[in-house]
């Protein structure tokens, strides 16, 4: 079987249709990655040379051969999403935004599911994130700050939950630019509603979801997009965060460990009762509208791999 | 002579026979297959055996380990030899399709199990969500043989262009290499085979003569219907063997059916209105040479295999030489000599025109039935757009198929349909192409009809076929032309035969809202008199009404020899009609001249209690029930006794279920409904 590296790594990582064997997860198919270098290679083989060409264990080695074997119910069922407007692509997609590659490395998500305007990608993004419920204070930080990224020619990126989310998108869909969305639920399902349905259609989105078309909301699903949020955002800022728990908690302070996002948190009014113990974990603190976006001091770039070395060093 | 090769070996387990060998190109398709697992395309005529290609196939790569084989065809079924053929092979062949009893459950279990090696599906059945999300994860777990019949239905340049071919197309083009694809045709030109070889990325291609020596090939200018049908009835006995009779809609089927039955012919019939089970009796019926000749539209296409057709009538002009080509190909295969006649009747062009007219539904259509369902969260039903859209069900299912196919529309369950993700914009370009390509094709046809030059050397032009030579055989080469003059009383005969087409009206038995109507409401089964615009009384009546403004006596007596012949009980004894309408007095005159010669009294007591929009404006049930509900009232005392209730034309019966409830409600004795036209249904 000649196949892509990019194919083989979808049939390995397959979420979009069950055969009834399961999937590799990330840190399977990294570790598969690194004994292979080209998993393309792995195709056509059966379990048994898998496991003895690669050093794998047999249960690995025959859920690789079968993977593989599969690429006809693959392809079925991503003739049928791509048909549909969803399409489907691995890290090594040109369409995948090096920025996610970039910022999380081996824990960027290895394909993502893709629709409406992809080249809303290529333009630098902001984050904006908080809580589900809040008050008017609160929303009206969220719009200011959509604005100041749409005027700065920017792209507004975030979760389409409601509260925060939807306020910071709502606005810069005012300003009639294009916003990027990582919803919690499978596209397809999340797609279901008129509205967000037609911005797909209008080219005014581009939805980004690693997860199959029809996943249904959980809260892992909802703290595993938060990272891509903050991934592809050159910044992302917290309007509201609940202290020590929450879903934008839990992102914020992931992203501010993990080092693979600048984190900027609001402090004025509207703010939420964490936000402050943000700051303590190395998010910078934004107090005024003016500080909004404003270029970090190279002392407080956080995400910049010379200085991860030199912690180390030192 | 035994042989170790296990093609071979397959090959005379299949046919019987010890010393089978291939045809030209049959062991290089299947090593092609089974030893590189590459992508082959065949094209050669009907009967090569690519069906023993695949088989063998199919058998030696399932002893490599390989899945199911997937065979796409427009084929209803699998044919029973075919079946038996598989089996000779140790081969478990399955169907699945509307007619047949597999439920997806059992395709499910049985595949799972692994007990099926060839499985047949039509190329809608992809689209299809129970098999998209139940069956396609289990048969395409492991690689298989792919194998797509008619793949000339792919290209765009092609005569038989199918949407639903586009999307094989695009799967087998995203498919890693390594899985082996078949596709094969028997009609395709060059330029065809050029644009299926890009699309399938096929390596290799096994391309034969289509051509066909023992066709004789004539034509037959006879532009009335009447006269068609007296030249098969004189000739077709003459003609040896068995044959086909094509022609292009149902209607004409039945019509050259019951023509040639009641001239004492033995024929059969095959259209796409008729049962499965009766569609496969017809087949067998011809198969076993059981009747002369099958009456048959275009629904009977590829739909069987049999070696010896004697000879090909066409009644009406097929759409394109390819098509013909198609049809014709299939006769002469294992006899020495078929007759072709090809026969240009004065109706076929306009029905051909409807036909590329309607191949597309119109851009407004579209675009309302695209606004309700970008509007909806979810799915809608075929029944709620019923309920919005004053269109026809059918018209409605019609576009939903082409959103369906061009992915602005997925159909998720029975008959619901939701917006998709994918971008939309009217293919006014690529109507406009095939338009014209309908256009060139019809030209051809008729350049066909008027070469003075050899018919097979034709169509071996239009096909790039490598054998150009004369065949010696047609009209032109033979000199042998054929005549259409026939005495007048022959014709009258003919026309009056042709007439005879009255159908029942069946009785509404349910409201729209599907609530019952109460047996003391309904009306009795009725009876209407011709077809709209039928070639016979439905032309008549057609004129009477759009033209004359008056129904003539003729129809009159003609409506009461029909209620002669059918002496309805208990008989009416007085005769009233629906109210005018925007047909002015035609139909209240017509009833008054209708009673007197069926010697009843006339009583016109139904009238409108308000305005009714005219029912052929309101284009499905739902519109139609609601235009003319609690329209109508009496005016006067009802006379006791069961009435004919007449009216001119029938579509939905709505307006007769209505007006029949309130003669009833009123007193009425059974209402029996009388027309002269029924306009509904297909062409």
């Amino acid at each position: 079987m000649n196949i892509s590296a990019s194919l083989a790594t979808l049939l390995l990582t397959n979420r979009i249709v069950d055969i009834g064997v399961k999937p590799l997860s990330a840190r399977e198919f990294w570790s598969v990655k690194r004994s292979t270098v080209d998993v393309s290679a792995l195709a056509g083989l059966n379990a048994a040379e898998v496991s003895s060409r690669f050093g794998m264990s047999m249960e690995l080695a025959d859920r690789i051969a079968l993977l593989f074997d599969a690429a006809i119910a693959f392809t079925a069922a991503r003739e049928q999403l791509e048909t549909s407007g969803i399409r489907v692509r691995s890290y090594l997609d040109p369409e995948y935004p090096p920025r996610l590659s970039k910022a999380l490395g081996d824990r960027s998500p290895i394909f993502l599911l893709m629709a409406g305007n992809p080249s809303l990608l290529e333009s630098t993004m902001r984050g904006i994130v908080g809580s589900r419920s809040v008050g008017t204070a609160s929303m009206e930080v969220a719009a200011v700050a959509a604005r100041r990224a749409v005027k700065r020619g920017d792209v507004v990126t975030s979760g389409l939950a409601r509260g925060i989310d939807q306020t910071a998108m709502g606005a810069a869909l005012e300003e009639d630019v294009g916003i990027v969305g990582l919803p919690t639920e499978g596209i397809r399902r999340i797609t279901q509603d008129p509205k967000l349905r037609q911005l797909v259609l209008g080219n005014q989105i581009c939805l980004l979801s690693p997860y199959g078309p029809d996943a249904p909301f959980s809260v892992g699903n909802a703290m595993g997009r938060n990272k891509l949020i903050y991934g592809l955002a050159e910044s992302t800022l917290v309007v509201t965060s609940d202290l020590e728990t929450g879903g934008t908690w839990s992102g914020a302070v992931e992203a501010l460990r993990g080092r693979f996002a600048d984190v900027d948190v609001w402090l004025g009014d509207g703010m939420g009762d964490g936000n402050e113990a943000l700051v303590d974990k190395g998010a910078r603190p934004i107090r005024e509208y003016d500080e909004l976006w404003s270029e970090r001091s190279p002392e407080a770039a956080a995400v910049d791999s010379d200085a991860e070395q030199l912690e180390l060093e030192i | 002579m035994s042989s170790t090769d296990p093609a071979l070996q397959a090959l005379r387990r299949l046919t019987g026979q010890p010393d089978s060998d291939f045809r030209p190109g049959q062991r290089e398709s299947i090593s092609a297959l089974v030893e590189r697992k590459e992508r082959v395309l065949v094209v050669q005529r009907t009967g090569w055996g690519k069906s023993a290609v695949y088989f063998i196939a199919s058998q030696l790569l399932r002893q490599q380990g390989f899945g199911t084989t997937l065979i796409i065809s427009p084929l209803l079924v699998l044919m029973d030899n075919q079946i038996a053929a598989a089996e000779k092979l140790g081969l478990r062949a399955l169907s699945i399709n509307s007619a047949n009893d597999v439920t997806v459950d059992q395709l499910v279990s049985s595949l799972s199990n692994d007990e099926v090696d060839v499985l047949l599906i039509s190329p809608e059945r992809l689209a299809n969500p129970q098999f998209a999300d139940r069956v396609m994860p289990l048969l395409g777990r492991k690689p298989s043989l792919i194998v797509i019949d008619e793949v000339h239905c792919i290209s765009d340049w092609g005569h038989d262009f199918r949407p639903d071919y586009r999307r094989i197309a695009q799967m087998i083009s995203s498919l890693p290499s390594g899985i082996p694809i078949l596709g094969t045709t028997a009609t395709a030109n060059d330029r065809v085979v050029k644009d299926v070889t890009d699309q399938l990325g096929a390596v290799s291609i096994q391309r034969g003569p289509l051509r066909r020596d023992s066709l004789a090939l004539s034509v037959l200018h006879a532009p009335t219907r009447a006269s068609r049908l007296v030249w098969i009835d004189k000739h077709l006995n003459q003609l040896s063997g068995t044959g086909i009779i094509y022609c292009l809609t149902i209607r004409d089927a039945e019509k050259i059916s019951k023509f040639l039955r009641d001239r004492g012919h033995d024929v059969g019939t095959y259209h796409a209105d008729m049962e499965p089970s009766d569609r496969d009796s017809a087949v067998q019926l011809l198969l076993g040479n059981r009747v002369k000749a099958l009456v048959a539209t275009l629904a009977l296409g590829m739909g069987y295999d049999k070696p010896d057709v004697g000879f090909v009538i066409h009644y009406q002009l097929p759409g394109s030489v390819i098509t013909y080509y198609q049809q014709v190909g299939r006769a002469g295969r294992a006899i020495a000599r078929a007759d072709a006649v090809l026969m240009h009747g004065e109706e076929d062009i306009d029905i051909l025109d409807y036909f590329t007219s309607s191949a597309f539904p119109p851009a407004e259509t579209v675009s309302a039935i695209l606004k309700v369902l970008d509007a909806t969260k979810g799915a809608v039903s075929v029944t709620e757009l019923c309920d919005d859209l004053n269109l026809r069900e059918s018209d409605i299912e019609n576009v939903l198929k082409h959103l369906t196919v061009e992915g602005a529309v997925q159909r998720l369950a029975w008959k619901k349909y939701q917006r998709t993700l994918s971008p939309y914009t009217f293919p006014v370009d690529r109507i406009a192409k095939v338009n014209q390509s309908r256009v060139s094709e019809k030209q051809q046809m008729l350049d066909y009809l008027a070469t003075t030059g050899c018919r097979m050397t034709f169509l071996s032009n239009a096909l790039d076929d490598a054998d150009r030579q004369p065949c010696g055989k047609c009209d032109n080469c033979s000199g042998n032309m054929l005549t259409a003059s026939f005495g007048a009383q022959e014709i009258a005969d003919a026309e009056r035969l042709l007439r005879q087409g009255y159908e029942p009206i069946i009785a509404r038995k349910q409201w729209s809202n599907r609530a019952s109507i109460p047996s003391g409401e309904r009306c009795e089964d009725g009876r209407v008199l011709s077809r709209w615009r039928d070639g016979g009384f439905g032309d008549v009546v057609a004129h009477a009404k759009q033209v004359d403004k008056r129904f003539s006596d003729e129809l009159v007596a003609a409506v009461v020899a029909m209620i002669t012949d059918w002496r309805p009980e208990p008989f009416p004894s007085w005769v009233t009609c629906v109210p005018a309408s925007s047909s002015g007095n035609l139909v209240h005159d017509y009833a008054q001249r209708l009673a007197t010669a069926l010697n009843l009294p006339f009583k016109p007591i139904v009238i409108k209690t308000r305005a009714v929009a005219r029912q052929k404006s309101m284009n499905n049930s739902s519109f139609q029930a609601s235009n003319v509900a609690g329209a109508f009232a009496i005016s006067s005392p009802v006379p006791k006794g069961s009435v004919f209730l007449v009216d001119d034309l029938v579509d939905s019966r709505w307006t007769m279920t209505e007006v029949g409830a309130v003669l009833r409600r009123a007193g009425s004795g059974p209402v029996f409904p009388v027309a002269l036209s029924l306009t509904t249904g297909r062409g």
